[in-house]
């Protein structure tokens, strides 16, 4: 119990406190390099033939993906890709081709990286080439700095509302499934919820609202989970402790709530456009693929 | 008082209908990092020739009820950097266009979870 405490609970806390998103993902695809003909004057560009057993190495670090039949692959794992690292791309019948992390990579909290996309176009080796290894150096030039978004996010916007969500659910879910080790069948209905509820507030909510007002438009939903726990925990007083911990996650929804509405009206005060930070949101979502929740991305 | 599993799941499946009502909305906004090179070469003796960083690339978007719309130019380094609330539909596409080389046309239903693109160009006359 209280290893799951330790790593389920304190760990998510510690990383909302320090602002710190530990999920990282990287996929694409990796196809030979297109050929090119003139359709009435216009280029059309013949997408190749997608590449299995492709290698994808990270250079900074043991992360080792193939790509499957289509030439797709996927990983995730903790951690954020290093802006000053590279990934390199190789086959053994192709000339290998190497992505620098800050070129395609949208930073997001401390300038670090936590997800890449790379489309890979190799080009075939001549039966001249075959042994060959020298990579292609266009993405890794040393001698290009490091690329700057037109309006870099400041520091204190960094840690908002959906990290503050995020972070929460998670230490809530970890505290009821811990609180009802013999009632596991509310506690994951509980957690089905909330994981839904995210799921609406990531899909729905910045689709029709925009920073301030998509915290505003939270917060009544929170308030009714807020509700739905304190129900739960009226239904369950027999038990002491069962009491105090369902008090416990009760009051963590409410200070969350709490936390939205305060969040809500500083959010953006500086900004006459009312536009959000919505790397937030990419993150977020993306670290959500790793539970089995398949959500869309959303730039 | 409801049984609270029965609150509960009401409450759920309020969500995910109110979710998936949500999810097919055609229109997002977008941000975009592009970096435009020529394409890779193999010289005759079987060795690589790296593609150049391509320098005033245009990006432009091209969508089916409005003009072309002109988005800006790639830096010396090839890069651009596209950062934009305003919503795109899907339905439109991203044009790369420089005179000496072929334009070359992405799908933004296709690249729409992309958030860092290499985009290669294939020079003219090579065809």
């Amino acid at each position: 119990m209280r290893s799951l405490l330790l790593t389920a609970v304190l760990l998510p806390l510690v990383f909302t406190i320090t602002a710190c998103d530990p999920i990282r993902n990287v996929r694409g695809t990796v196809h030979a390099a297109p050929t090119v003909h003139l359709e009435d004057d216009q280029p059309v560009y013949e997408k190749g033939e997608p590449i299995q057993g492709a290698k994808i190495n990270y250079l900074c670090g043991r992360t080792r993906i193939l790509t499957d039949e289509e030439g797709h692959f996927e990983y995730e794992d903790i951690g954020y890709w290093q802006p000053d690292c590279s990934f390199h791309v190789s086959h053994e019948d192709y000339y290998p081709q190497i992505f620098r992390v800050d070129e395609l990579c949208a930073p997001t909290q401390h300038g670090n990286c936590f997800f890449m996309s790379i489309q890979a176009e190799l080009l075939p080796r001549g039966p001249e080439s075959a042994g060959a290894d020298e990579p292609s150096h266009q993405l890794d030039a040393q001698t290009v700095p490091p690329a700057e978004w037109p309006s870099p996010t400041p520091l204190y916007r960094r840690l908002g509302p959906t990290e503050y969500v995020y972070f929460s659910l998670v230490a809530q879910s970890a505290i009821f499934l811990s609180a009802f080790p013999t009632r596991w069948t509310g506690g994951a209905y509980f957690m089905g919820g909330l994981w839904v509820f995210y799921g609406v507030y990531a899909g729905f909510l910045p689709t029709y609202f925009d920073g301030w007002q998509k915290a505003v438009a939270l917060t009544p939903a929170l308030s009714l989970f807020a509700l739905a726990t304190y129900n739960f925990a009226f239904a369950n007083t027999h038990s002491p402790r069962r009491k105090f911990w369902t008090n416990v996650g009760g009051l963590n929804v409410a200070a969350l709530s709490l936390g939205i509405t305060v969040l809500a009206l500083t959010w953006n005060r500086d900004d006459p456009r009312g536009q959000s930070d919505s790397t937030l949101s990419n993150d977020l979502e993306f670290g959500f693929t790793g539970t089995g929740v398949q959500l869309r991305y959303r730039f | 008082m409801s049984h609270p599993g029965s609150v509960l799941k009401t409450i759920a499946l309020i969500l995910v209908l109110a979710g998936c009502s949500a999810s097919d909305h055609p229109k997002e906004p977008i941000r975009l990092r592009l970096v435009v090179l020529e394409m890779d070469r193999e010289t005759s003796d079987g060795r690589l020739l790296p593609g150049e960083r391509i320098e005033a690339a245009e990006v432009a978007l091209l969508c089916p009820d409005s003009d072309r719309q002109h988005l800006g130019k790639t830096d010396k380094f090839g890069r651009f950097l596209m950062r934009s609330d305003d919503p795109l539909a899907r339905e439109c596409s991203l044009e790369i266009e420089h005179p000496d080389y072929f334009t070359r046309i992405y799908l933004l239903d296709e690249i729409l979870s992309t958030i860092g693109l290499s985009v290669r160009l294939k020079p003219r006359g090579t065809e």
